[in-house]
């Protein structure tokens, strides 16, 4: 997670009334997943207008967490009456058609609750931007090892979904109790909650069993009993991602190296070839 | 480098040549050291070969054999997956256990070559270690080649090792290559319902196997719904950036699928084994030369298994490392009777052992052939097989057995009869004098036998 941006309020809550406030609030299974305003009106745009490339809505689908889980979500809901569970963008742009999506994207773009908590939206653009970047080197390290790449990739982007949930929460809890809330104390209640959170509302949304072990597990690999593979995937790319973005030392990847049976030569090879990552980082900067 | 150990026998790799001539050494009463370079042991075999391949093809058999995929329906490649899953876990567990239970060692970690029969082994975040052997088998396997006009980007165009981690079932699929792997996956993704474009520049796949057989299979296969484009160029491939793969074909055809698979042979993995410091090189196809014996040019230095080049089948590299052991111990192996099969894990099966019709006739000037169609079994009604056969190829006197090729269910496992027949010298009347079970598709030995028996030059026929 990236250093914290928010600011304080005049009065400051006690020490635990954040953490009491967020269990109360998550304990009743509220999860909501706002999209971020940019993205929503993008895809609105691009929707809506006849000139548009189809491509461009793939490739924004691609970069935005929110929108990709929201949009995977519906296209597993009975609504639309699929056949077989959609378990990768790749596979909803081909079973549903670009026509189809599109409308599902600007339904949903319509329709979800757009990020207010403008004191951290500069925080979360920061971490959408930093999943894409996993969700990119997760896609090289499974091409890498001639894996599944589409899966590695879904798990990289969704990796940190639960971190806007949980950032909205705070924001909605804060006007609520008129209490102002640290950047320390937030940034605490982040980190002890965006894993567990993003992985449920995965769970939830019914979308892979491996992104909602990426998400929950992706700080701490070792813990995961299932999707080990993804997990170890995910954990490495966000390593590199952070590392990339000169955010953080490669440091210690030995673990994860061995995990996925991979050598320094393979680390080396992959920092080396990740041109089209460094692209991505450009157009997104 | 933290510190050096020695062992009897090295052995670089743990697939099937690997780990069996870790068990055969270990046995042996030899102090055996097992490097893997994976983070599991096993091999490709067991996690992205033989084992997760032929267990889609037992589940797509038993889709066909409960009626094929209704039309509109789509198969939970979920389910497929995790049973493939649990059956490679559950063979790694009894490689492990296996190779355990002999007593030899397991190290994971990438080995290499530092001089001949001095290894050095590393771990990421490990020291690395110094391991001197009295004698090394390399048996590190193999990969999918990677052609460099086929955009292979293991995510709209596969190989066949990305292919066994797909999680979802593709509409329709374009398969390039026209050997083993290729035949496998294009008639098994047809029998789970994708629209199967398969394209060689060869007029049939499988050039090394009996036309006849090849035809069967190939007609199965296009009755299946899959579309067998022969003897075509594939001039380029390109994926449309959106939900396409795009090939287009030297004589003008298009074929847009929603992916790719690329199946068109495998090479070794001899690059990072520092076979220099070994005073080793590769041949021209990028193998390591052996002998009859498996010995490299080194004294003391095996090769088994895919690194040797054809067959490169899981049961030969079986073989292949049990026999290097055995000579390298100086234990007895019995003479090597050519008489090893070969199976095709595609739908309909296939397998060949001996020589075929074509081999016989070039090199006795001609052959006596019986064959026995499976759909005029008992056995063969009962199953409700659409087609298969069963080929017996015997000498011009139509007396002794010299090969056997079938097609159809169940013929990797009939293939052994053959075998056994082979090795043990047989005549083709034993299959006539002797009773199999009733109703089988063993009987079709005896069909065809008699075909046989029938086409013997009339002055033998007497005294058969």
């Amino acid at each position: 997670m990236d250093s914290p941006s928010a600011s304080k309020s005049p009065s400051t809550a006690p020490c635990g009334v954040l953490d009491t406030l967020l269990d109360a609030h998550f304990a009743d299974g509220a999860l909501v997943l706002p999209l971020l305003p940019a993205y929503a009106t993008q895809v609105v745009a691009l929707c809506t207008d006849p000139e548009s490339d189809a491509r461009s809505l793939s490739q924004l689908l691609q970069r935005d967490p929110a929108l990709a889980a929201h949009v995977l979500s519906v296209a597993n809901s009975a609504a639309l009456g699929a056949r077989e569970p959609i378990v990768s963008l790749q596979q909803a742009i081909a079973r549903l058609g670009v026509r189809t999506l599109a409308n599902v994207a600007l339904s949903v773009a319509v329709r979800t609750k757009i990020f207010r908590a403008g004191r951290h939206l500069e925080r979360v653009q920061q971490l959408w931007r930093h999943c894409a970047h996993t969700a990119a080197w997760s896609r090289e390290i499974a091409r890498l090892r001639r894996r599944n790449v589409e899966s590695a990739f879904l798990c990289g982007l969704l990796h940190e979904v639960g971190a806007p949930v949980v950032l909205q929460a705070i924001d909605e809890l804060q006007a609520g109790v008129q209490l102002g809330f640290t950047p320390e104390q937030v940034e605490v209640a982040l980190s002890r909650l965006h894993c567990e959170v993003g992985a449920r509302l995965v769970e939830a949304w019914k979308l892979p069993a491996c992104s909602s072990a990426a998400a929950r597990f992706h700080h701490a690999p070792e813990a995961a009993r299932s999707s080990t593979d993804e997990v170890y995937t995910v954990h490495l790319a966000f390593r590199l991602a952070r590392h990339a973005d000169g955010l953080q030392e490669l440091g210690d990847v030995d673990a994860a190296l061995a995990a996925l049976g991979l050598y320094q030569e393979d680390l080396e090879a992959l920092i080396e070839g990740s041109g089209s990552i460094r692209g991505l980082a450009a157009l997104l900067a | 480098m933290s510190g050096t150990r020695s062992c009897d026998v090295a052995i670089l790799g743990s697939g099937p040549g690997g780990h069996s001539a870790a068990i055969e050494a270990a046995r042996a009463g030899a102090r055996v050291i097992l490097i893997e370079r994976d983070s599991r042991i096993g091999g490709e075999c067991v996690h992205r070969g033989t084992i997760p391949s032929k267990t889609l093809h037992e589940r797509a058999q038993a889709i066909l054999r409960s009626g094929g995929v209704p039309a509109g329906e789509r198969v939970p490649i979920d389910a497929l997956m995790r049973r493939k899953d649990e059956v490679v876990a559950q063979n790694e567990e009894l490689v492990a256990a296996q190779v355990d239970s002999a007593g030899a060692e397991v190290l994971f970690g990438h080995g290499r070559f530092v001089a001949p029969r001095v290894l050095e082994v590393r771990s990421p975040g490990k020291p690395s270690l110094r391991i001197e052997a009295k004698h090394v088998v390399i048996a590190t396997g193999s990969r999918p080649r990677k052609p460099l006009d086929l955009p292979i980007d293991h995510e709209h165009v596969l190989d066949s090792d990305s292919v066994l981690a797909m999680n979802w079932l593709p509409a329709s699929i374009t398969v390039f290559g026209g050997g083993v792997i290729a035949s496998e996956f294009a008639s098994i993704f047809a029998a789970l319902g994708c629209r199967v474009s398969w394209i060689d520049r060869s007029a049939r796949p499988l050039g090394f196997l009996d036309a006849e057989i090849v035809d069967c299979f190939l007609s199965n296969f296009v009755q299946s719904g899959g579309t067998w484009h022969g003897g075509r160029q594939v001039a380029s491939v390109r994926w449309d950036g959106l939900s396409r793969v795009i090939t287009q074909l030297d004589d003008g055809t298009t074929i847009e699928s929603e992916q790719g698979l690329v199946a068109l042979g495998r090479v070794a993995n001899v690059e990072r084994l520092g076979l220099a410091a070994a005073g080793l090189a590769t041949n021209a196809r990028g193998n390591i030369e052996v002998d009859a014996q498996l010995r490299t040019q080194v004294d003391g230095i095996y090769a088994v298994g895919d690194v040797i080049g054809p067959p490169a089948l899981a049961a030969s590299s079986m073989e292949q490392g049990r026999r290097a052991v055995r000579h390298m111990l100086g234990l007895p192996t019995a003479s090597n009777v050519d008489a090893t099969p070969s199976g095709i894990y595609a739908l309909p099966e296939m397998a060949c052992v001996g020589i075929d019709e074509a081999a016989a006739k070039a090199r006795l000037g001609s052959a006596v052939v019986g064959v026995a169609n499976f759909r005029d079994l008992a056995r063969g009604r009962i199953n409700g097989v659409r087609d298969g056969k069963l080929k017996l190829v015997a000498d011009p006197l139509g007396r002794k057995l010299l090969g056997a090729q079938i097609v159809g269910e169940g013929a990797t496992e009939l293939v052994h009869v053959a075998q056994m027949a082979l090795v043990g010298g047989l005549d083709v009347d034993a299959f006539v004098e002797n009773v199999f079970n009733f109703p089988t598709f063993a009987e079709a030995y005896r069909s065809a036998a008699l075909a046989i028996l029938a086409a013997r030059p009339a002055s033998l026929r007497a005294s058969a």
